[in-house]
């Protein structure tokens, strides 16, 4: 079934208003779980929301902060999102970053203890408006930890994202997002809410024996994601882990972490200024040119088409926007729960999806 | 397999690049690095790169002694044109300038453009993490290197594109990320076509969209008289990890690339360029709270104790491999097959290495 984005957004900011996020707030909340369902990340989409407000009820994520600085220089800053809304402390870092940038050419900048922060790919967007490339590591410091490390066969380390964005001259933007496991945990609950397999070599059962049924990776005992690309993925998930856990000041994923029961994000970012880099036009040029010729790579299906990093996801957008956000009944149906459950009337809720 | 002792080798290929001109300091920096790849394991950007890198010097395509130009300098950020000199000269030079500005800023960022062969990446992060820095590095080459398959694709369009990233760990071994984003580095397709380790199932994509791992698609054809051609080949590398790896691909030539203003890949190079944007970490900067080097310890304790996969003796962390390859092959020599040492040898006759100095060498 397809749901209007726009009446989507209105009821998930209304369920975190009535769960006491003030204003500004919930809208950024809403505006950023209906973003990523709109690119076509549903995992990262309003599918979290019951689990959001499961954690505020707990204590694991603060209604109403924001990001402090702990440490900052021209070029860098460490920063801690004190535990608030990864949507509302995120934009707050990056806003932080994106100055120093514009004035040094780079910014480095670290963020702990940020609630989930949600789709990477949005951070980078924020960059790549403002000019700016960007290139984000992410890690939990517990909660989300469901990858097992090359060789091994249980859960060391989170999903980890990366992702990345460059500024395109008269163009979209080129975002690279992808985790350094093989699938989001995020799909493997929308396979299992849809009752369908995951792809293989994607996860591991309980025993370390490879298995595509999403069941197996939420039985007892507990299965694992595997890493990308094998060795190549668990080193890029362990620097994950490194430069958004450690360096920031926050934590690695452990279990024993006192934050480790709530989803609490590091992000350790890396902001350029191309401009401060290239005089006149010359990388503007050599990107367009460069994107050219690798589109020009003859397809291995026929008919197929070569697609940059960013593509799909501004071809679902186009999409949705005009025909809607699909969400499987399961979905829909957990979020008018959590509405009823912060204590939206049946009469709000109509109103509000109309 | 022939084993030659590593102080030896180093000795050898500083003899061949003296006599193919470079001075003194450059061609034990050539020496050093190369045997030092072998001796990490990564054999595929060792003593195996001397004749072509003997070649491009006869032809002009890399220059011998060059002073690398510093075309931008601030306090965070260094353009450094290599002016098509050594990798082994650029790259120190580069580097050193960065952690410089690292250790006194907090970080710095260096766009290295126009350097020759960088060899093995994983040697710049061990630089800086020798001193105390965190480094991250993203490289790609102008065209010569053009070998790898955009996802869906079956022509090249990138290069093997490596990334590098050195986290320090006191008092003991830095963790060292060093890998080529396709499934296998070209090097490993020449170690697969001179008899080495085969390459892993599907590694590579034939033209008519096939895929194979068989290293011919590559080369086009092997004729021991006859120098390599990579441009040969009517196939490509793939990519790391389908979609995700072709994205960090591409990522590489902007960064590497389009922004060092080196270029991104592109068709008919004819000599080997490489570009690489680092950026460098000093941890005193984040970590006023002495909080990294204890947080890194506990972490790689949780990660090593993970229950093994069947047929695993231990869980390996990001350059242990290379920590285990270095230990042996110093004690027991580095492994050559017989084609690689063969040509080494011819490559050492050429330039006028006396037979004499070729003897002993192997353990």
């Amino acid at each position: 079934m397809a749901y209007k984005h726009e009446s989507v957004e209105r009821l998930v900011k209304a369920i975190f208003a009535h769960a006491g996020s003030d204003d500004r707030e919930a809208s950024i909340i809403a505006r950023h779980l209906v973003e990523a369902n709109l690119v076509g990340h549903d995992s990262h989409g309003v599918i979290r929301v019951p689990s959001y407000i499961d954690w505020m009820g707990k204590g694991q994520v603060v209604a109403n902060q924001h990001a402090s600085v702990v440490f900052e220089n021209d070029a860098i800053a460490v920063i801690d999102g004190n535990f608030g809304f990864g949507q509302v402390v995120g934009e707050e870092a990056m806003e932080i970053g994106i100055a120093k940038a514009k004035k040094s050419g780079v910014a480095v900048t670290a963020l702990r203890n940020a609630g989930h922060i949600g789709r990477i790919g949005d951070w980078a967007l924020m960059a790549t408006d403002q000019k700016l490339i960007s290139v984000h590591w992410v890690n939990t410091s517990g909660a989300g930890i469901l990858v097992a490390p090359f060789g091994g066969s249980d859960r060391r380390l989170s999903a980890n994202p990366m992702a990345a964005g460059i500024p395109v001259d008269g163009g979209e933007p080129i975002v690279m997002d992808l985790s350094t496991c093989v699938i989001a945990e995020g799909k493997i609950k929308v396979a299992l809410n849809k009752g369908v397999e995951v792809p293989e070599n994607a996860i591991i059962d309980g025993h370390g024996n490879p298995t595509r049924d999403p069941n197996a990776f939420y039985a007892d005992p507990v299965g694992a994601i595997l890493p990308i690309a094998g060795h190549k993925g668990y080193a890029l998930s362990v620097v994950c882990e490194v430069l958004a856990g450690a360096l920031s000041g926050g934590h690695c994923s452990h279990p024993d972490n006192p934050n480790a029961k709530g989803v609490t994000n590091g992000m350790f970012t890396l902001l350029l200024d191309p401009a401060k880099f290239v005089g006149g036009s010359a990388y503007a040029e050599e990107m367009e040119r460069f994107v050219k010729w690798v589109k020009a790579s003859p397809p291995i299906t026929p008919g197929g088409e070569i697609l940059m990093p960013g593509d799909p996801e501004s071809r679902t957008k186009a999409d949705r926007l005009a025909n809607g956000l699909p969400l499987d009944d399961k979905t829909w149906n957990q979020l008018l729960d959590t509405a009823g459950q912060v204590g939206l009337s049946q009469a709000e809720i109509m109103e509000l999806v109309a | 397999m022939i084993h030659v002792d590593y102080q030896k080798l180093r000795g050898l290929v500083q003899d061949v690049f003296e006599r193919a001109g470079c001075n003194r300091d450059e061609a034990e920096r050539i020496g050093r690095y190369l045997v030092e790849s072998n001796l990490a394991g990564h054999d595929s950007h060792g003593v195996i790169r001397v004749p072509r890198y003997v070649n491009w010097l006869k032809e002009g395509k890399v220059v011998a002694n060059q002073t690398p130009e510093v075309a931008m300098d601030t306090d965070v950020i260094t353009v450094v044109d290599g002016k098509s000199g050594f990798g082994q000269s650029v790259g120190p030079f580069a580097v050193q300038m960065g952690i410089d500005k690292a250790k006194k800023n907090g970080a710095s960022i260096v766009a290295i453009r126009n350097s020759g062969h960088l060899g093995r990446i994983g040697d710049w992060a061990e630089m800086a993490a020798a001193a105390g820095q965190i480094s991250i590095h993203f490289v790609n080459t102008t065209g010569l290197g053009m070998l790898v398959a955009p996802f869906g694709g079956a022509e090249r369009r990138m290069s093997t594109n490596p990334i590098a990233i050195g986290v320090p760990r006191e008092g003991t071994w830095p963790l060292i990320l060093d890998f080529a984003t396709s499934i296998v580095a070209e090097g490993k397709c020449l170690v697969a076509l001179s008899g080495g380790k085969p390459l892993p199932k599907g590694a590579l994509i034939d033209g008519d969209g096939t895929l194979t791992e068989d290293p011919l698609v590559i080369y086009g054809k092997f004729d021991s008289s006859q120098p390599l051609d990579n441009r040969s080949g009517s196939g490509a590398i793939r990519a790391m990890g389908e979609h995700k790896g072709s994205g960090l691909s591409i990522m590489c030539e902007f960064l590497g690339g389009a922004l060092t203003r080196g270029g991104a890949a592109q068709k008919d190079e004819n000599k080997l360029l490489n570009g690489m944007l680092s950026i460098f970490m000093s941890i005193e900067a984040f970590d006023a709270g002495h909080f990294f080097g204890d947080e890194v310890k506990r972490y790689v304790d949780f990660v090593k104790t993970a229950k093994p996969a069947a047929g695993v003796d231990e869980v390996l962390l990001p350059g242990e491999p290379e920590m285990i390859s270095r230990a042996k092959r110093k004690a027991e020599g580095v492994p050559l097959t017989e084609n690689a040492w063969e040509s080494i040898l011819e490559t050492a006759r050429a330039v006028g290495v006396p037979e004499s100095d070729l003897k002993g060498l192997e353990v």
